[in-house]
């Protein structure tokens, strides 16, 4: 490509003939340093290159602003609105793209995982409050999201590949990358006036050169191999417990696999890189957290359970269910002496009936949620009420002992006359 | 596996990491009885302090060069 210098950069505005040539024996100008302004990263990126363009605009680590990132997604969303503006906004670094531009040329591909992820986080954040079985709740926005990130991933690596003519199509012209390098930082231009095609050429690579310079990097070794081992730990843990070889409490494999994760952290602080593992420990917290408020058996599998049994012989000392709906209509129940039933729901909802006039006591709680027994409520982090009916029908005392881990427990009294019946307890 | 600069970051993040899985197992055999409402702030806390011992290092290491 010959070498002729250029007056004005911006060459998709200007025309080729607009572009004198500077006196030949004139030195370059000294290049202004150029400017930390916000750009996304080609070369530190994950989804978008926004986390590792703020690390390189403000001097952070990038591990610890995708941290951010992710936290603030899963404390209300925020993080994943404020990514995808940044996204949609904020040009890109050697090419100077934003997407919102690519939108005018009909990119909508870059842009649709981005929409999968925010409708899937606004519906993720629309449904805590809702009462039902939240495993059935969230499924739809957890499967959004999923589907966005994996898009999003898919795009990245597609992203890092060459295209099969690659080279060839780099050498039919004249150069982009280098042009386009400057065009973004505002330096002058050094080569020939640009034809039209080569600036309203994308340029596919021009980080490539960038790249090559580096010195390889050594291979991580501790972290692939403690997440592998952790891997193993856990699915064998899983493994055990299936085969009813060992009981294997989720909440203390998990601990365990936290503690083996912070150990490896702290051994790489003098050896082998394994700042990975940050994320990972972070997000073994949030189902950890979880496990240590549900304080109930998981046991009974999944999904919607009616149970009414009709006779006193039908009844059964426990009902468990690990994630769903359980009703236990218990009104058609005569006790004889005291008789006492058991039920409990880790995620999800636990109703219970009883016939009004049959004399009750009634302990529930929940690890959070809600509590409400014949009208009475609580809720929050553990709530819990102990409730007793008595009646004049001579009739024998039902003991109910009500347990969910995150959910709602709501035991209803009822009147074949008058339905559900809200009153005092004795 | 050669020995590189103290990684203060991972040191502060190991040290987090094993005292709450020490936690939450202590938790899960009933010795002890966490209060999950404590973890958001202490994971925030920390997540402050890295941010701030990653600065100052790259700050330290860049003076070195210089």
């Amino acid at each position: 490509m010959a070498a002729t210098p250029v007056a004005a950069h911006d060459a998709g505005m200007t025309s080729a003939s607009s572009f004198p040539p500077p006196p030949p024996s004139a030195p370059p100008p000294p290049s202004p340093r150029p400017a930390r302004t916000l750009r996304r990263s080609r070369s530190e990126r994950v989804l978008g290159g926004v986390a590792g363009g703020v690390a390189q605009t403000y001097g952070v680590d990038v591990a610890l602003v995708r941290i951010g990132f992710v936290l603030a997604a899963v404390l209300g969303g925020v993080g994943v609105l404020v990514y995808a503006i940044a996204w949609l906004v904020v040009p890109e670094e050697d090419t100077g793209d934003v997407v919102v531009r690519g939108l005018e040329r009909g990119e909508g591909t870059r842009v649709f995982p981005l929409v999968l992820l925010i409708v899937g986080v606004a519906l993720a954040v629309g449904r805590f409050d809702h009462r039902g079985p939240w495993i059935f709740d969230f499924f739809w926005p957890l499967a959004l999201i999923a589907a966005g990130v994996v898009l999003l991933l898919a795009r990245a690596h597609r992203e890092g590949e060459p295209p099969a003519d690659a080279p060839a199509a780099a050498h039919d012209t004249v150069e982009p990358t280098a042009d386009a390098t400057e065009r973004v930082r505002g330096a002058p231009i050094s080569g020939s006036a640009p034809t039209e095609s080569a600036w309203m050429q994308r340029t596919p690579w021009p980080t490539s050169a960038t790249r090559a310079d580096r010195p390889p990097r050594p291979r991580p070794f501790l972290g692939p191999v403690v997440f592998s081992l952790l891997l193993v730990f856990v699915g064998g843990a899983a493994l055990a417990h299936t085969s009813g070889v060992l009981r294997a409490d989720p909440q203390a494999v998990l601990a365990i696999a936290l503690a083996g994760i912070g150990a490896a952290l702290v051994v790489s602080t003098w050896v082998g890189r394994a700042r990975g593992l940050i994320a990972l420990g972070l997000a073994l917290l949030f189902p950890l957290a979880a496990l240590s408020v549900v304080d109930v058996p998981f046991e009974g599998g999944a999904g919607e359970r009616d149970y009414r049994p009709r006779t006193l012989a039908d009844l059964d000392d426990e009902y468990r269910l690990v994630a769903g709906t359980m009703t236990l209509d218990l009104r058609d129940i005569d006790p004889r002496g005291v008789t006492a039933v058991e039920a409990s729901v880790a995620f999800g909802e636990l109703r219970v009936l009883v016939e009004h006039g049959q004399p009750v006591e009634i302990r529930a709680e929940a690890g959070a949620g809600e509590v409400e027994i014949a009208g009475r409520r609580q809720d929050g982090f553990n709530p819990d009420l102990d409730e007793s009916f008595s009646a004049d029908t001579g009739r024998d005392v039902l003991r109910l002992d009500l347990r969910v881990g995150f959910g709602h427990v709501v035991v209803e009294r009822y009147a074949p006359d008058r339905g559900t019946v809200q009153e005092d307890a004795s | 596996m050669n020995r590189h600069p103290t990684d203060f970051v991972a040191l502060l993040a190991g040290l987090l990491f094993a005292a709450l899985g020490i936690g939450f197992l202590l938790d899960a055999s009933d010795t002890w009885d966490a209060d999950v409402t404590w973890l958001p702030p202490i994971v925030l806390v920390a997540l402050g302090l890295g941010g701030l011992l990653a600065t100052m290092s790259r700050k330290d290491n860049s003076h070195d060069s210089t």
